[in-house]
């Protein structure tokens, strides 16, 4: 397999992890295209791998976390107004931005480990152990892992639930 | 999304909306990593030259001899293009044509004026790969040119912060922008088309670019000698039209940072080389002063007088003016202690011309 043909096959998918990642269509790419650089000169050897695609995603991966360890990202909560903004997408439903703002204003204040197993579980359905293959720990710090960020997860959702009952 | 179940789901449609395109994106990755190749070749050839030089010093100092050390080997070339090379042209028999062509630092530039009964003009730039801020216009909205992805954008910068402001205007705040059309090319380049009334125009423009050509920056003379270490910064050539040619070479400094800056390099440049046709305007800034001076059996005028005029002589500059065949070489300095007359009367006599007002016999101007 070229890196064209992975290219044309996988990119898509490369870009979505990624912005599930970074919460920032801009960001995703600058990082999948410096990580397609960082596979351009040894692509002989990652072709060759069973699972070229998993490889690749463990580099988004590791340059994800890689990159907020060189800097903190700036990953601002985004809000319904600030998903209105002039150059958010938008959709025809309100309710669907309302979601995405909400998904990413949780998955934002995660540790970027957790943030990570979160979406490489419940995105790309990997399990703990491919999860802990990507991370370089164990399965059962990936369970732990996940087990905060869900509980972080339920705490949010059970306050806006109260907040929409007391409003209403 | 109101429980924990319905993750998955909601991850799904949040990436399908907010995932970028992947337009480019391969393209840009091969940019990066040639960039990154050349520079661990040039930090080898530096660490290999440090080591070369390092080794006669070492020798000269154990053995009491002075040796001088070798040159240090020239870092490689950038592999998208040479200094004076272009690989951009508008298609032949369009409804644009170029009015001026060149090249500043790593962009190359094309003016193109109506031609025919379309009304296409506007300006076309070609950034060198990893040369160009492309956040504007990939923040921007996305248009079709000659069916690719394109983004447009109306805060592409083209000029510094108060470029071209009157005095009486408020202070600027922010550099000087302009409406463009932009799109990354195979080869990692991004074309930038700029300068039309609107949106429509800088489409119709865009249609018309073609690139991957190769070919050179010519000019109605050959020069055999430059001073030493002076680099052509920009080059600047209009031959559209036989009647009005111009050619220019900016040599030494820095290269213009913007387009805006770009169309003004000659005049800032330490040495300017220009060649015009000579028309009656051009011959009456010398009819009242005969010649008395030959350069390689030419009429020259040697002008160092800030007199008000239209030679506009820059403080401790100079200007000398050649005649040869239909064309006047005009050259131009900031400064005559960097550039003395000895040296440009060498370039002059080293210099072989060309036909001004036939573009078709013009060769490149150096090498």
């Amino acid at each position: 397999m070229t890196i064209e043909e992975f290219v044309a096959a996988r990119l898509p998918a490369l870009l979505r992890y990624a912005v599930l990642l970074t919460g920032d269509a801009e960001l995703a790419r600058d990082l999948v295209q410096d990580v397609l650089a960082r596979a351009i000169p040894r692509w002989k050897r990652i072709a060759a791998l069973d699972e070229p695609y998993a490889y690749v995603r463990a580099m988004v991966t590791n340059e994800y976390l890689s990159l907020l360890r060189r800097r903190r990202l700036r990953t601002v909560p985004l809000t319904y107004e600030a998903l209105d903004g002039p150059h958010a997408p938008t959709t025809s439903d309100p309710a669907d931005r309302i979601e995405r703002a909400e998904l990413w204003r949780w998955l934002a204040i995660l540790p970027r480990k957790q943030h990570a197993v979160m979406v490489l579980r419940y995105y790309e359905g990997l399990t703990d152990n491919e999860i802990a293959d990507v991370l370089g720990c164990r399965a059962s710090t990936v369970r732990s892992y996940a087990a905060r960020a869900l509980a972080t997860l339920r705490v949010s959702l059970a306050q806006r639930a109260t907040s929409e009952s007391g409003a209403s | 999304m109101t429980n924990v179940d319905q993750l998955p789901q909601a991850m799904e449609r949040y990436a399908a909306v907010l995932a970028p395109d992947g337009h480019g994106v391969l393209e840009g990755a091969r940019a990066i990593h040639r960039r990154r190749r050349r520079r661990a070749s040039i930090a080898a050839t530096t660490a290999v030259a440090v080591l070369v030089a390092g080794v006669p010093v070492l020798i000269s100092r154990t053995t009491g001899t002075s040796h001088g050390a070798p040159a240090a080997s020239k870092a490689p070339t950038p592999a998208y293009r040479q200094p004076l090379e272009l690989t951009v042209d508008l298609l032949p028999g369009q409804s644009a044509a170029k009015m001026v062509y060149g090249v500043y630092g790593h962009v190359q530039f094309i003016t193109a004026r109506p031609a025919g009964t379309v009304t296409s003009f506007g300006d076309v730039l070609v950034y060198d790969p990893g040369t160009l801020d492309t956040k504007p216009f990939l923040a921007g909205d996305k248009v079709q040119v000659r069916g690719h992805v394109a983004y447009h954008t109306t805060t592409f910068p083209v000029g510094p912060p108060g470029y071209g402001r009157l005095p009486t205007s408020p202070p600027p705040t922010g550099p000087v922008t302009d409406e463009a059309v932009g799109w990354p090319d195979a080869s990692g380049a991004w074309v930038v088309v700029t300068g039309a009334l609107n949106l429509n125009g800088l489409l119709a423009l865009a249609e018309n670019v073609r690139l991957g050509v190769s070919s050179r920056v010519v000019a109605p003379f050959h020069l055999s000698y430059l001073p030493p270490g002076a680099q052509v910064n920009s080059a600047w050539i209009r031959n559209g039209d036989p009647t009005l040619t111009e050619s220019v070479l900016a040599i030494g400094g820095e290269p213009p940072a913007t387009w805006m800056e770009s169309q003004t390099a000659c005049c800032r440049a330490p040495l300017n080389i220009r060649a015009v046709n000579l028309t009656d305007i051009v011959e009456s800034y010398q009819k009242d002063t005969p010649s008395t001076l030959k350069i390689a059996g030419h009429d020259s005028w040697w002008y160092t007088d800030r007199k008000p005029g239209p030679l506009m002589i820059r403080p401790n500059g100079a200007s000398l003016f050649v005649n040869a065949g239909n064309c006047q070489l005009q050259i131009s300095v900031g400064d005559v202690r960097q550039y003395t007359f000895d040296e440009l009367k060498r370039i002059v006599e080293g210099a072989t011309f060309k036909d001004c007002t036939k573009g078709s016999t013009w060769v490149p101007p150096l090498g």
